[in-house]
């Protein structure tokens, strides 16, 4: 039952835009219970083209309804349960995966679809291909963050870092997790505001992009509209009608950021990300101030469930929804972008929900959208062909519907270019890991349990310079437009995450990782906090040169080292003829794991 | 390379001011004295991320333009009789008051050691908010949007060319570095920035803690751990084809050289004796930058560009109680930073300035303000001539005749004419300026004269 449909393509290059409206959904369910359950929508609009992607990869091929459950948590903000309806034959649109030859090239694939290859994900990913793993993955029950953060009570001080720094490192379902932190740097709160005494609230909030990281794009925008966290860190939460006589505006806030950062962004953009230019070559703008001001109009009248005062409220529910408070949204007309029109007189919920269509059907969502993800999984700098080919997967996954993240997530990590734009551009394709991927990466590949009850790290974004739900703005740990001084801006590309590293930062995270694979790494250990990896697997190969660079390079480069990197190995291997089998493991790994070559993604 | 370059600056006519000859006494053109002889010149960008409602900085603080004032803000209005009144050396039409938490900067603008720049913004060209209002004038792109402002600020990159994408404080910095130390030119305190960024060296980055060592591998390491260091150096040595491995490795061998040389000299230096203001981190941040400027010698440097920022200023919400601890903080650390300059002997030597992404509209959405454009702006130091008020200072008054649309005062100076009058204080001529600062050309006042 796709609710969605794909643009269509106009003459002239404009887009036009075919659906069904939610309205009727949205009234059918307001008239059954009241506007609440929305929260509680289904994504019934989840369809379910990855489950066929079993069927491309001969995989075990058993599933094909499958259902699976999230454990609910104790908000009605997150969806409860996703049914998988289908399962159709797949549109992959390129040709089958290549075939995972060895394992650096299955590591290479995990280290962009979880937090960190590890020799049982390798096996894992042999055994099942990587469409039928892909699809084990979405199946897997969701793993949320606010249950991890509730077992202190109260939380501890950024206890939402802790948690997901556990759920990072020990999840099962690694897809959902790193999709989830791919998410939540493009719908961005931060507690580095009003939020940072709300872990649990924060780690709620994490929870609705956890259980829409395979869900539809609509749906989550609308979660994260309405989430109280999201109207407090960008002050919708009691943002009021006009009211001239005291001089009030609707605040401006949400409604611009929602149009800049988490849709459409500012610049009309083709299915392919070019960016499309008037006569004089400047780009064309996708809104101006007074579709910015309308949309603040649509975002009047909502507050805290059961608000007891606007101005002053006492009872602040941080986990339900926002509630409609008719009384203080505007009631007039609004232009919204391609000058759509809503009518006067429409109820706050009403005027959301078709403003959120209005947005969710602009061209420019998909483009917008996929190069975020690709970004985050894959590479800085994309050629527009692999764009547009998760962009039109945005637009209809196959089955007719529209916003499917979950078949966004699939053809971006097998889009032909994903699987060997190592080979064709080695000079340019990849990035620079994000500090804490380096992290949970050595933790996940070296059995890190951070399990022990006293485990402590919410200081980590002080050592790495990055911590989930920590970025100083809105506009995330870094601007996708970031270009490092050097060859990458001579070359004209794009490197985000160096905006985060300088001549502090990677000297802070060098130490992290020292800390973490010299220090930290054995029984001795004494830091409750702290979580000690375990190198007997390197210690077990002491003698066999060959055998350690191999897992080494598994593990840590996903690749096998360079010629620089083995004659270090090499010089430290015989500086440390005398010392023990775990002196020469320790200091290996820490080689490895602070080499130029680990720090890239590939 | 850049396409950009000192060289590229050179060839296009400019005077060679660089290398050897830039000591402060060979800048012919410029007039001002070097009391103590330090031959030494510092900008310090003080941003304030967000969008620093300027508008409540300085006020009108009687009659019709008040209540303009206070009608447009409703609640969030200073009251007229908190305002501290400013009694500037050229009069304005305007009678005008400090916001009562900027109070440790009255006594800097009483002693003519600060001024306010009115209603700074991006501009293209000129125009007037009636010329805005009927789109009869080249706007910038984007306006209101934090991101592309704050960009636009730090770049002035309103024409597209090879100086687009490099911020004016890189273009500058790009002028005088030169050496092993050309990278400590431009320091940030902040992190990456548009302003120092694009150049040809990347600007040094440290925070207000000071330099980072590397733990287990510094040159204080035990013996026996050396060979850790060296191999790990060497890896930095090697050649790496593909461009992020060769830039992590480009970065690391900077940290370590840099850090070592700077946290050197900081060490040697030690403490400032003025005390540093607690639990403020900007002025945290400015402490550090005095420290730097006293062991610049050790670098041999005679210009340099600071960058501090501090955040919190999109005030859409909770103005009332966020202003007053943003006000009080800036003007606590501004006040702390002259001290300290006093004390390491260059109060005559500094120029510190403040930039923001936008001012903020006039208007008020209950409990906060919304993105505006132009924004009231401070300069301090002893080169300023202080107790003044540049610029025309606009009505604040909702949808009046200097407002582009609800509460969004059209700027009356443009931020190219603003980096233009600090840059000539460093030592540029207007012709280099106007070479710098491409859309400069469509103003006709190059030196907005708060400079000696």
């Amino acid at each position: 039952m796709p609710l969605y449909l794909p643009v269509t393509k106009k003459k002239g290059g404009k887009t036009g835009v075919a659906f069904f409206s939610r309205r009727s959904l949205l009234t059918r369910m307001r008239n059954s219970s009241g506007f609440d359950v929305l929260r509680n929508v289904t994504p019934i609009l989840l369809a379910a083209s990855f489950f066929v992607l079993q069927a491309c990869s001969g995989g075990s091929g058993d599933d094909s309804s499958a259902l699976f459950k999230e454990n609910g948590i104790d908000t009605g903000s997150v969806s409860t349960a996703q049914t998988i309806e289908n399962s159709t034959i797949p549109a992959l649109g390129a040709a089958l995966p290549a075939p995972i030859n060895d394992d650096y090239t299955a590591a290479r694939f995990l280290n962009r679809s979880t937090f960190g290859a590890t020799v049982s994900d390798i096996e894992r990913l042999h055994e099942l291909g990587y469409s039928a793993w892909i699809a084990d993955q979405i199946n897997k029950p969701a793993t949320f963050m606010l249950p991890e953060t509730r077992k202190y009570d109260p939380p501890r001080w950024a206890e939402h870092v802790n948690s997901w720094l556990i759920n990072a490192t020990t999840a099962e379902d690694q897809l959902r997790q790193r999709v989830a932190f791919a998410l939540s740097q493009f719908f961005v709160v931060s507690d580095q505001s009003g939020l940072g005494g709300q872990p649990a609230a924060l780690s709620n909030y994490y929870d609705i992009l956890v259980a829409n990281s395979f869900g539809n794009f609509r749906e989550l925008m609308e979660q994260v509209t309405l989430s109280p966290v999201m109207g407090d860190y960008l002050s919708m939460k009691g943002n009021q009608k006009p009211d001239m006589d005291n001089a009030i505006r609707p605040d401006e806030n949400y409604a611009r950021e929602l149009l800049q950062l988490f849709s459409i962004g500012l610049v009309q953009m083709e299915l392919d990300g070019t960016v499309l230019v008037d006569d004089n070559n400047v780009p064309l703008p996708t809104y101006d101030q007074e579709i910015v001001e309308a949309f603040a109009h649509v975002f009047t009248g909502w507050h805290f469930k059961n608000v007891d005062n606007w101005n002053f409220p006492k009872t602040t529910d941080w986990y339900a929804p926002m509630q409609a408070y008719d009384e203080r949204h505007d009631k007039g007309e609004k232009v919204l972008l391609n000058g759509t029109v809503l009518p006067a007189g429409q109820s706050a919920e009403q005027d959301l929900s078709d403003a959120l269509d209005n947005i969710f059907n602009h061209p420019n969502v998909a483009p917008f959208f996929a190069k975020h993800m690709i970004r985050q999984l894959v590479t800085s700098n994309p050629s527009s062909q692999y764009i547009e080919r998760v962009s039109t997967k945005f637009n209809n996954d196959g089955n007719g519907v529209r916003g499917n993240i979950g078949a966004v997530v699939a053809a971006t990590l097998l889009d032909d270019e994903a699987l060997n734009g190592h080979r064709r551009n080695p000079e340019t394709f990849g990035k620079l890991r994000e500090p804490l991927i380096r992290l949970t990466s050595l933790w996940r590949a070296f059995s890190a349990m951070p399990d022990n009850p006293d485990f402590s790290l919410g200081w980590i974004g002080n050592r790495l310079n990055q911590a989930p739900l920590q970025s100083s703005s809105v506009f995330n740990f870094f601007s996708p437009s970031f270009s490092q001084a050097g060859d990458i801006r001579t070359m004209d590309l794009r490197s985000p995450e160096f905006q985060i590293h300088h001549e502090s930062s990677i000297i802070d995270i060098t130490n992290t990782l020292l800390a973490q694979s010299i220090w930290l790494n054995t029984e001795s250990t004494t830091d409750a906090d702290r979580a000690p990896i375990d190198i007997t697997p390197l210690m077990l190969l002491d003698g066999d040169t060959e055998a350690i660079y191999e897992l080494l390079g598994k593990l840590t480069l996903a690749k096998p080292p360079g010629a620089s990197l083995r004659a270090q190995a090499d010089y430290l291997l015989n500086k440390r003829q005398k010392a023990s089998a775990e002196v020469r493991a320790e200091e290996l790994l820490f080689l490895f794991v602070a080499s130029p070559e680990a720090a890239v993604q590939r | 390379m850049n396409k950009y370059t000192r060289r590229r600056f050179l060839e296009l006519g400019c005077r060679t001011i660089i290398g050897a000859g830039l000591a402060g006494g060979a800048i012919t053109h410029n007039a001002h004295a070097q009391s103590n002889g330090n031959n030494y010149r510092a900008l310090v960008c003080i941003h304030l991320n967000g969008g620093n409602d300027g508008f409540n900085m300085v006020v009108p603080s009687s009659g019709a333009a008040y209540k303009e004032y206070a009608d447009g803000r409703g609640q969030l209005a200073v009251p007229a009789s908190s305002l501290l009144p400013l009694n500037p050396a050229t009069a304005n039409t305007t009678a005008v008051g400090l916001n009562p938490h900027m109070a440790a900067l009255k006594p800097l603008f009483d002693s003519g050691q600060l001024a306010f720049q009115s209603n700074v913004g991006t501009l293209i060209e000129p125009g007037s908010a009636e010329d805005v209002r009927n789109k009869s004038v080249r706007l910038p792109a984007q306006l209101f949007s934090h991101n592309d402002q704050t960009t636009q600020w730090q770049k002035l990159n309103h024409f597209p060319g090879p100086q687009s994408n490099v911020g004016w404080g890189a273009r500058t910095a790009d002028l005088f570095a030169s050496g092993p130390n050309a990278n400590l030119a431009a320091i940030s305190l902040s992190g990456s920035n548009n302003w120092q960024a694009g150049g040809e060296f990347s600007a040094f980055n440290i925070d207000s803690e000071g330099v980072r060592s590397y733990a287990g591998m510094d040159d204080h390491t035990a013996k026996w751990q050396m060979p850790r260091r060296e191999a790990f150096i060497q890896l930095l040595h090697a050649q790496y084809s593909n461009v992020f491995e060769k830039a992590y490795s480009e970065l690391q061998s900077r940290a370590l050289v840099l850090s070592t040389n700077v946290g050197a000299a900081l060490e040697k230096r030690g403490e400032l004796q003025t005390p540093v203001p607690a639990n403020n981190p900007l002025a945290a941040q400015l402490a550090m930058v005095a420290k730097l400027i006293s062991v610049k010698d050790e670098f041999s440097l005679t210009r340099q560009l600071f960058y501090v920022e501090m955040g919190g200023f999109d005030t859409h919400d909770y103005q009332l109680d966020k202003q007053p601890v943003l006000f009080g903080q800036v003007a606590e650390a501004m006040e702390f930073f002259n001290q300290a300059l006093t004390e390491i002997g260059y109060q005559d030597d500094v120029v510190s300035f403040t930039t923001s992404d936008f001012g903020r509209s006039v208007t008020s959405n209950g409990d906060g303000t919304d993105h505006g454009w132009g924004n009231h702006h401070i300069v301090m130091g002893n080169p300023v001539l202080g107790g003044d008020i540049y610029g025309i200072l606009p009505r604040i008054l909702v949808n009046g005749p200097d407002d582009s649309r609800n509460g969004r005062i059209v700027p009356t100076t443009a931020v190219s004419q603003y980096a233009a009058t600090l840059l000539q204080w460093l030592g540029l001529s207007v012709e280099e300026v106007d070479q710098l600062l491409p859309s400069l050309k469509n103003f006709n006042n190059k030196n907005l004269g708060f400079l000696s």
